[in-house]
C-alpha cells in the first residue's frame, strides 16, 4: 500500500544543513497498525508529513498504492499532537467538516456525524465548543473527524501525547476497537515504547542524527489485545527489552519515553 | 457563576457610583439657584434637562440625533465592507500588501479630523460627505485589524483542512474569515468612537443638521445649557454604540470563553 524506497529529506536553512532522514526504506500493508518510535528529531514527524503530502522527498520515492504523492494525499487522515478543530464550531459542526467540503446534503451529514459521535462516546457533547471540551474529548472528537470520510490510511503523530496515564490507555483501547471495526491502515508516531508495542503489528524504531530507520519488528503478541493487560503478556518484556536496547543508543541524543 | 458575596459587593459599588453622581448633582443645581456659580458659564443640571425635554418635544432633538446615527451608519457600513474586503484580499497577496501598506499606514497617521474640510470640500454640506468621511476612518481601523487576523491564522488549521480535502475557496471562507472575525471585531469597536468624533467634526464645520450642528448653533447663541444637552445626548449615543458592538461581539464570540 505504501511503498517507501531510498527516501531521503534534507533541509536547507540558512546555511546549514539538516538530515532529517537518511535512506529510508519501508513497506506498508493494507490494514497494518504499524508505530513509529524514536528521540525527538529522527524524522518520524517528517515521514508522516511525507506520506501526507505536505513535505516532498528530497531523494528516493514515496509510492502510495502505486502513485507517487504529488500535493497533499487527500487519501488519508491526519490526527497531529495539536488537535486542529476549529474553535469557533460545536463538536458536532466541527466533525462534519470533511462531509460539508464534500458537499453531502445535511440529512445524511446529521445522520453520519450523530453514528461517529457516538463511536467515540461523546454523545451529549455535540454542542459543545472545544473550549469546554477536555484533552481526551477534543481528541475523540479529532479522531471522529478523521474517520468520518473514510480515508484509506489513518496518519497518527503523537495523539495521546498530552493526555494522562490512565487516560492514554482507555484511548489505546478506544482506538483499537476502531481499528478493528474500520480495518483501516494506521501509521502511529509515538515518543512512548509501551504505547507502540501495545498497538501495533509492526513496530518501526528510529534513530537520530541522522534520521533513519533502526530496526522493524514484528510484534508477536496476540490479537485481539487488552491494552490494559498485555504488559503481562509472557513475551511482552522480552519484546520491551529488545526495542529499547536500540532505541537506547539515541538516549541522551533526544527525548525517550 | 459569581458567589452572593462578590454580587453584592458589585451592587454596593453600583449604588454608590449613582450616589455619588446624584450628590454632585444636587451640589451643581443648588449653588447654580443660590447664585454662588455663574451659571451663563456652567449652566445647571435641570435647565439641561428642560431643554432637552424641549428639543425632544419639539422634535429637533430626532432629528438631529437621525442625522448623526443615519451618517455612522451607512459610514460603518461601507468602511467595514471595504476594509474587510481589502484585507481578505491583501492578507493573502503577500506581494500587493507589502506594496500598498505604506501609503495606506501613511495616510492612516492623518489624524481623521483633518481631513473633515476635505471631504466637505468635495461633497458640501449636506450627509454624503460626512459619510465618506466616516467611512475612510472605519476603513483603515477595519483594514488593519482584519489583516492582522487574517496572517495571523495558525497554518496548522490550514493544512488539516487540506489535508481533508478542502480547496482554497472553502478555507477561505471556514477558517480564515471565521478566525479573521475576532480582529474583524476589535477594529470595529476601535472605530466607533473615532467614527464619533469625525461625524461630530465634520458637522460643526459645516453641516444643515446633526449632533454636531447642534452643538455649534447653541454655542454661537452662547447657550450654554443648549451646548452642555447636545454633550450629554452625545454620551448616551456613544455609550449606546459602544455597548451594542459589546453585546455583538460578546454573542458573535461565545465560542470563546464558553
Amino acid at each position: 500500500m505504501i511503498d517507501i524506497q531510498n527516501l531521503s529529506k534534507v533541509f536547507r536553512s540558512g546555511g546549514t544543513t539538516h538530515v532529517a532522514l537518511q535512506k529510508v526504506n519501508l513497506k506498508i500493508n493494507k490494514g497494518e497498525f504499524v508505530s513509529f518510535v524514536g528521540p525527538s528529531g529522527c524524522g518520524k514527524s517528517t515521514l508522516l508529513n511525507m506520506i501526507a503530502g505536505l513535505i516532498q522527498p528530497s531523494e528516493g520515492s514515496l509510492l502510495y498504492e502505486g502513485e507517487p504523492v504529488v500535493g497533499i494525499n487527500q487519501k488519508v487522515g491526519y490526527m497531529t499532537q495539536k488537535d486542529t478543530l476549529l474553535p469557533w464550531r460545536t463538536t458536532e459542526a466541527n466533525i462534519s467538516v470533511p462531509l460539508e467540503i464534500r458537499k453531502i446534503s445535511n440529512a445524511e451529514k446529521k445522520e453520519k456525524v450523530m453514528r461517529y459521535i457516538d463511536m467515540v462516546n461523546l454523545r451529549g457533547f455535540e454542542n459543545h465548543y472545544p473550549m469546554q471540551l477536555s484533552g481526551g474529548m477534543r481528541k475523540r472528537a479529532a479522531l471522529a473527524r478523521t474517520l468520518i470520510y473514510d480515508p484509506d490510511t489513518i496518519l497518527m503523530d503523537e495523539p495521546f501525547g498530552a493526555l494522562d496515564a490512565q487516560l492514554k490507555l482507555v484511548m489505546q483501547d478506544e482506538l483499537l476497537r476502531i481499528w478493528r471495526e474500520t480495518q483501516k491502515t494506521i501509521i502511529f508516531v509515538t515518543h512512548d515504547l509501551g504505547e507502540a508495542i501495545n498497538l501495533s503489528d509492526r513496530v518501526v524504531v528510529f534513530g537520530a542524527k541522522p534520521g533513519r530507520i533502526r530496526m522493524i519488528k514484528k510484534i508477536d503478541l496476540p490479537r485481539s489485545r487488552d491494552v490494559f493487560k498485555v504488559r503481562f503478556h509472557p513475551h511482552y518484556g522480552e519484546i520491551y527489552e529488545e526495542l529499547w536496547d536500540v532505541l537506547e543508543q539515541d538516549v541522551g541524543k533526544g527525548e525517550v519515553v | 457563576m459569581e458567589s452572593t458575596e462578590v454580587a453584592a459587593y458589585r451592587k454596593r459599588v453600583q449604588i454608590t457610583r449613582m450616589i455619588v453622581i446624584a450628590v454632585l448633582l444636587i451640589i451643581w443645581e443648588v449653588t447654580a439657584r443660590a447664585g454662588v456659580m455663574d451659571v451663563s458659564w456652567s449652566s445647571y443640571p435641570s435647565q439641561i434637562f428642560g431643554q432637552l425635554s424641549k428639543w425632544a418635544m419639539e422634535g429637533i432633538l430626532w432629528v438631529h440625533i437621525g442625522t448623526t446615527l443615519n451618517e455612522m451608519f451607512w459610514g460603518f457600513l461601507l468602511g467595514s465592507a471595504m476594509g474587510i474586503v481589502s484585507a481578505l484580499i491583501n492578507g493573502r497577496a503577500q506581494t500587493l500588501e507589502k506594496t500598498l501598506n505604506p501609503y495606506i499606514l501613511a495616510i492612516y497617521s492623518v489624524p481623521p479630523v483633518a481631513l473633515a474640510p476635505l471631504f466637505i470640500l468635495w461633497f458640501g454640506l449636506g450627509v454624503t460627505g460626512k459619510i465618506f468621511l466616516i467611512a475612510s476612518i472605519v476603513f483603515f481601523l477595519v483594514y488593519l485589524n482584519t489583516l492582522a487576523g487574517v496572517k495571523e491564522v495558525d497554518q496548522d488549521l490550514i493544512d488539516s483542512m487540506r489535508i481533508m480535502g478542502a480547496d482554497e475557496k472553502t478555507i477561505y471562507t471556514r477558517v480564515i474569515i471565521p478566525n479573521a472575525g475576532i480582529w474583524i471585531l476589535t477594529g470595529l469597536k476601535q472605530a466607533v468612537p473615532k467614527a464619533i468624533t469625525g461625524a461630530i467634526a465634520a458637522e460643526m464645520m459645516a453641516a444643515k443638521s446633526g449632533m454636531g450642528y447642534l452643538i455649534m448653533e447653541s454655542s454661537s447663541m452662547l447657550d450654554i445649557g443648549g451646548v452642555l444637552a447636545s454633550l450629554v445626548v452625545l454620551l448616551i449615543v456613544g455609550l449606546a454604540l459602544t455597548e451594542l458592538v459589546s453585546r455583538v461581539e460578546r454573542f458573535l464570540l461565545r465560542w470563546k470563553t464558553a
